[in-house]
């Protein structure tokens, strides 16, 4: 499995000189494994991802959505490959109870909105909805999905290619002490207990992130900047979970839009000396690419 | 009137090292007038930086703004969810936009929805700051001793987007972000906007090369845009609304393209200032 980084910021695209390095673009990660491409996630970082598999000439790709929050969907209408009428696109996602995948990726697309609505675009796209712990092969890869806790419907991946494993573990506050994941089953009934789906979705987290080689991490928040209602996780949320269930690489990503270059270096460094002497750090930075 | 440009890309944000000069971040311009009063033409990404600014500088104390709306397309509005003054009690924003047939404050509440929005909804009573909204209509709209003049222009096929004409204290700014021109009429109410501005800001998304390839798109090449300037007698012209695959090198040639003309030409650069002296 190849591992490229084409867009490793949160919440909004950042474009200033001191981020430059790490890089600007909103989530998207590519995963080629030798028999197909696998994308995660749609944020600006897919034009990228879209000019490199033209230049490849890539035709098809399976993307993963984590979830349809805008700064991991925005680039999809702004991805070239997806303009071409000899491309085909299989998009996944978690089931949303009240919004099928298709009808989120069309509201993104309607006027007035954006020029050019879902259905004129040239690519053949097909949607696949996967329920919490579904596991389903692409790319001749076997790739798992679990809900996490972020604000709505959201969710990480696995995905296990030969005797290697990879995860994406974001958007999620790992420890947070409140429940911000909607339509979990049964959450809303007289009795139901969102402390035990806490429980659920960290170890949703921790079976995720289960001895993978390299596992791509939401490090939004130092713990001075912690906020209990956004869905994100501090850095040191992850050298816990990364000890916890070892992996071998830990990936911090989703930067914060403030988190300049040299803050970033800083945090790397101190992470190396308080991660484990097996744990590899590193921070996500476009460009980069991990081979496994 | 005092104008600094926080947001001067086309499209979608750049944010790339070979875009760092002229800026990757999506359409916003501040304009402070001589009595205080804040405009903000568009509410791309640049918003974000600039509601940051405003809050190190006391706005959170009652703090208010008006943001000029010129159309609906994401690059236009993608900022005003994460404009943290939005979140800030004492602050009041006056938004004036057109929703075509629609409230303006419903369209721009459809961004907010929770599937893709995180973001506490500040278009609820109650949360966050004051919001009033207008409809641009064909009357002039007066902010303090500025005076706004807004006219349609021809953007993608079927839809138009709003020029700005700012005047103030004899000081004047025309801002006209996204336009096509394919017919002679096209140009009419560019030139109303535009006549005799001291500075225009104006779409120049395509290479005068690249244009005729992608003519009917909706944007202009920076030729057209400098043709417009010169019909107009503007003091000096902003070329703006940069396409996404124009790197900085890009456009410095196409200023260079321009050096010898009769027109002063510049292009759009992220925090460039410019201070229009009272007359």
């Amino acid at each position: 499995m190849k591992i490229r980084f084409w867009g490793v910021r949160g919440s909004f695209p950042v474009s200033s000189p001191n981020v430059s390095r790490y890089g600007g673009n909103t989530p998207c990660v590519e995963v080629e494994t030798g028999q197909g491409v696998i994308v995660i996630d749609a944020g600006t970082g897919i034009r990228g991802f879209g000019k490199s598999l033209l230049e490849r000439s890539g035709k098809h790709f399976d993307l993963l959505l984590s979830h349809a929050h805008w700064d991991h969907i925005q680039g999809f209408p702004h991805c070239e490959l997806l303009y071409r009428d000899d491309v085909t696109v299989t998009v996944h996602g978690l089931h949303h109870p009240r919004r099928t995948l298709a009808s989120i990726l069309e509201g993104q697309q309607q006027e007035p909105f954006h020029p050019v609505p879902l259905h004129e675009l040239g690519a053949s796209i097909d949607f696949v909805e996967h329920e919490d712990g579904d596991t389903f092969e692409i790319a001749g890869a076997r790739v798992t999905c679990r809900r996490l806790n972020h604000p709505g419907v959201a969710g990480g991946f696995r995905i296990e290619y030969g005797d290697r494993a990879f995860a994406y573990i974001c958007d999620t506050d790992l420890n947070g002490e409140h429940l911000l994941a909607t339509d979990l089953p049964g959450v809303d009934e007289p009795g139901a207990d969102p402390a035990a789906w806490l429980r659920r979705l960290r170890q949703s987290a921790c079976d995720l992130g289960h001895s993978a080689d390299l596992a791509v991490c939401d490090t939004f928040f130092l713990p001075e900047e912690y906020d209990p209602d956004w869905g994100h996780s501090r850095v040191d949320d992850f050298l816990g979970l990364a000890a916890e269930v070892g992996f071998g690489t830990m990936c911090l990503f989703h930067h914060r839009p403030s988190r300049s270059d040299d803050e970033l270096e800083d945090i790397v460094a101190d992470c190396r000396r308080r991660a484990g002497r097996d744990i590899q750090v590193l921070a996500a930075q476009e460009g980069l690419q991990v081979d496994l | 009137m005092h104008i600094k440009l926080w947001g001067t890309r086309g499209t979608i944000p750049t944010p790339t090292p070979q875009t760092t000069r002229y800026g990757g971040n999506t359409p916003c311009v501040a304009v402070h007038a001589a009595d205080g009063e804040l405009i903000i033409l568009d509410a791309g990404i640049g918003l974000h930086w600039l509601g940051e600014e405003l809050l190190s500088n006391g706005f959170a104390d009652g703090g208010h703004a008006h943001i000029l709306l010129s159309h609906m397309h994401w690059g236009h509005i993608q900022g005003l969810p994460f404009f943290q003054p939005m979140l800030v009690r004492d602050c009041h924003i006056h938004l004036h936009g057109c929703g075509d047939g629609s409230p303006l404050m419903d369209v721009l509440h459809r961004q907010m929805e929770h599937t893709y929005c995180p973001v506490p909804d500040f278009f609820v009573d109650g949360v966050g700051a004051r919001l009033t909204a207008t409809d641009i209509g064909a009357a002039p709209i007066q902010v303090g001793v500025t005076t706004i003049t807004a006219r349609r222009v021809n953007h993608a096929p079927g839809v138009t987007t709003f020029g700005f004409r700012l005047d103030s204290c004899g000081q004047s700014l025309a801002y006209i972000p996204d336009v096509e021109y394919l017919e002679p009429g096209h140009r009419q109410p560019a030139l109303a906007l535009a006549e005799g501005v001291d500075l225009l800001i104006h779409d120049a998304h395509h290479t005068s090369a690249e244009y005729d390839g992608r003519r009917g798109g909706g944007h202009c090449s920076d030729a057209a845009a400098v043709e417009l300037a010169r019909m107009a007698g503007v003091g000096k012209i902003i070329l703006f609304h940069h396409h996404p695959d124009h790197d900085d090198d890009v456009i410095d040639s196409v200023v260079r393209d321009h050096a010898n003309s009769d027109v002063d030409v510049e292009a759009a650069s992220e925090q460039a200032e410019y201070i229009l002296e009272s007359r």
